[in-house]
């Protein structure tokens, strides 16, 4: 039953109109960043490059589609949680608003296999919208600018990664990338079990990032204690992956963080959602 | 062995510090059609949302197939068919899209033929790949049904069904209660706020108000459906009012305006109508009524 339960979630997600608000987004902005690179992305190049002009000799084709791929998805991440909260924060919410969700808890399924339920499909939507990133990101990005080595500018410096070094951190930052988006996923759900109102919980997200966000970045004492444990601050850990040496350390921790946020927030759902009045 | 179906005792319920239901008990017997009456506000809804797990109770107790619904909520909600207040289904799916995915969660196992029989069944087969975003409130409530019948379950608990329906809809949905409870033995709990519905269709009832249980029983025992309240449109009231001092063993109720209302049975009416003819007295009108909204409002006022 719990099977055909996740399916059925994902059904819903499938035919829901703004479930494809995401992928027409991100093909959009991706194909905006592109076009803007292919036609003068020289010059973007030439800023990066400059400073380090005098002391490094640069040869071949910088502007590949690694690169490519790379900027892409710097720009791009942040802007991905708005439209994984767009779908997850109105998985209960939004059934709440509707009315079916008094329909679905009248069926025999407990109420935790209702919500881990849309958690998973939750989860799946969030993968197909990294992969669909990814492609667009990686595949679209080889395929009009070529492989190439990557130049990634970071604190410490220029770090040069091999074209065959490449693939292998892509995809371990696709990984942690995607925990970082199963967090604001399940956030937004968690938020969406505490509101009849589909809105609410997607602005909640997006208030708790920016505030989060805002906390990590002030770089004043106070926050000191809290900033490590805020979710935010470990959303960019897929960068770590192309840094040389790779701090796996960090990734790590940065890993369990988020990993111990998508426990605690399902928890506190499951938690509210079993003991919640269905009124609506 | 009781034929005890569902056995509710000393259910209450507080929202906040309004307390929406104060030890409300009832029982449903198997193949009953049980009215679940009560003016809007009662607790009807209430204790319909707790029956089904939506809400749960702050004390009491309810059991369901003689399992408690605490501890057996799963064997007991296959075994229910539901419609509560009105069915909100997904509005970007068709009906029987709509169908498969609450089919799919109900425990059965629910094929496409079933779908198609049961979408044919409330005459909504010519719109089954249409989205519900065009339906009326009708075909969603014949929607509704056929969700709440689609796995064949033992008790249907339908909460205001014909509320918004246009009177050819409230027949049908009648019919097919009617048709459940005789044809298929379905036993059916159906709360309304109208006396006329409970009347005609259910055979127990529980009439409640202000969250509380204020008498349960057979229909006919508790309205002793025979007995009526008859009005006489007379041309001349008083000198009705004379006659009927003549006969004691007719009770006079009210007279207002030339209307004379009498509690008579029902076989009384004709010759009652000829007597007071005979007596010289115009008839205009005839108008009867069950004591059964006496009997409510006597109840509820209380």
């Amino acid at each position: 039953m719990f099977g055909k339960a996740i399916y059925n979630e994902f059904i819903k997600i499938a035919t829901k109109p703004r479930s494809y608000l995401g992928l027409v987004a991100i093909t959009v902005l991706v194909g905006v960043i592109l076009f803007a690179m292919k036609i003068d992305g020289l010059t973007y190049i030439g800023f990066i490059t400059a400073g380090f002009e005098q002391s490094l000799l640069f040869e071949g084709d910088i502007l590949n589609g690694n690169l490519m791929g790379f900027i892409v998805l710097q720009m791009l991440i942040i802007h991905v949680p708005l439209l994984i909260a767009l779908v997850t924060g109105d998985l209960i919410s939004g059934e709440a608003a509707m009315g079916s969700l008094r329909m679905l808890a009248t069926r025999p399924l407990s109420r935790t296999q209702i919500l881990l339920s849309k958690f998973v499909a939750g989860g799946l939507y969030t993968f197909l919208i990294l992969l669909w990133l990814g492609f667009m990101a990686l595949g679209v990005s080889n395929f009009m600018f070529g492989p190439g080595d990557l130049l990634v500018l970071n604190s410490d410096g220029l770090v040069v990664l091999l074209q065959d070094d490449v693939f292998w951190r892509f995809l371990s930052g696709f990984g942690i990338a995607y925990l970082s988006l199963l967090t604001i996923a399940t956030l937004s759900i968690t938020l969406s079990c505490f509101s009849d109102n589909s809105i609410g919980p997607i602005v909640a997200t997006m208030a708790i990032i920016m505030l989060f966000t805002l906390i990590g970045s002030l770089d004043v004492p106070v926050f000191d204690a809290v900033r490590p444990l805020l979710f935010t601050t470990h959303m960019a850990a897929w960068r770590s992956f192309f840094e040389d040496p790779v701090d796996y350390e960090a990734i790590r921790n940065s890993a369990l963080i988020l990993v111990a946020h998508i426990v605690v927030l399902l928890g506190i759902a499951t938690y509210h959602f079993k003991r919640k009045d269905i009124l609506s | 062995m009781s034929d005890s179906i569902v056995e509710v005792r000393g259910l209450t319920k507080a929202y906040g510090k309004f307390q929406a239901l104060h030890e409300v008990n009832f029982e449903v017997h198997r193949g009953d059609v049980f009215g679940f009456l009560g003016p809007n506000g009662a607790g009807k809804s209430t204790t319909i949302r707790i029956l089904l797990s939506l809400i749960s109770a702050d004390s009491g107790t309810l059991s369901i197939f003689g399992m408690p619904l605490a501890t057996h909520r799963r064997e007991i909600l296959q075994k229910i068919g539901c419609i509560v207040e009105k069915p909100d289904f997904y509005k970007y799916l068709s009906a029987r899209r709509n169908l498969e995915i609450f089919g799919r969660v109900s425990g059965a196992d629910i094929s496409k033929r079933n779908v198609d029989a049961m979408l044919d069944f409330v005459g909504l087969n010519g719109r089954a790949n249409d989205k519900l975003g065009g339906f009326s409130h009708g075909m969603r409530q014949r929607l509704g049904l056929a969700q709440a019948l689609l796995h064949e379950p033992e008790l249907i608990v339908l909460d205001e069904p014909t509320t918004g329906l246009d009177p050819q809809g409230i027949i049908d949905i009648r019919k097919l209660i009617l048709q459940l409870s005789r044809e298929q033995g379905k036993t059916v709990i159906l709360s309304s706020h109208l006396l006329s519905e409970i009347e005609i269709i259910a055979n127990r009832m529980v009439i409640i108000n202000k969250g509380r249980s204020l008498a349960e029983g057979a229909v006919k025992e508790l309205l002793n459906a025979e007995e009526l309240v008859v009005t006489f449109e007379v041309n001349d009231g008083a000198k009705a009012i004379a006659l009927l001092q003549q006969r004691p063993e007719v009770q006079v109720r009210e007279l207002y305006d030339n209307r004379l209302t009498l509690q008579i049975n029902r076989e009384e009416v004709p010759a009652m109508n000829q007597w007071l003819q005979s007596q010289g007295l115009l008839i205009y009108a005839i108008e009867s009524k069950r004591k059964l909204e006496d009997y409510f409002l006597k109840l509820v006022n209380n």
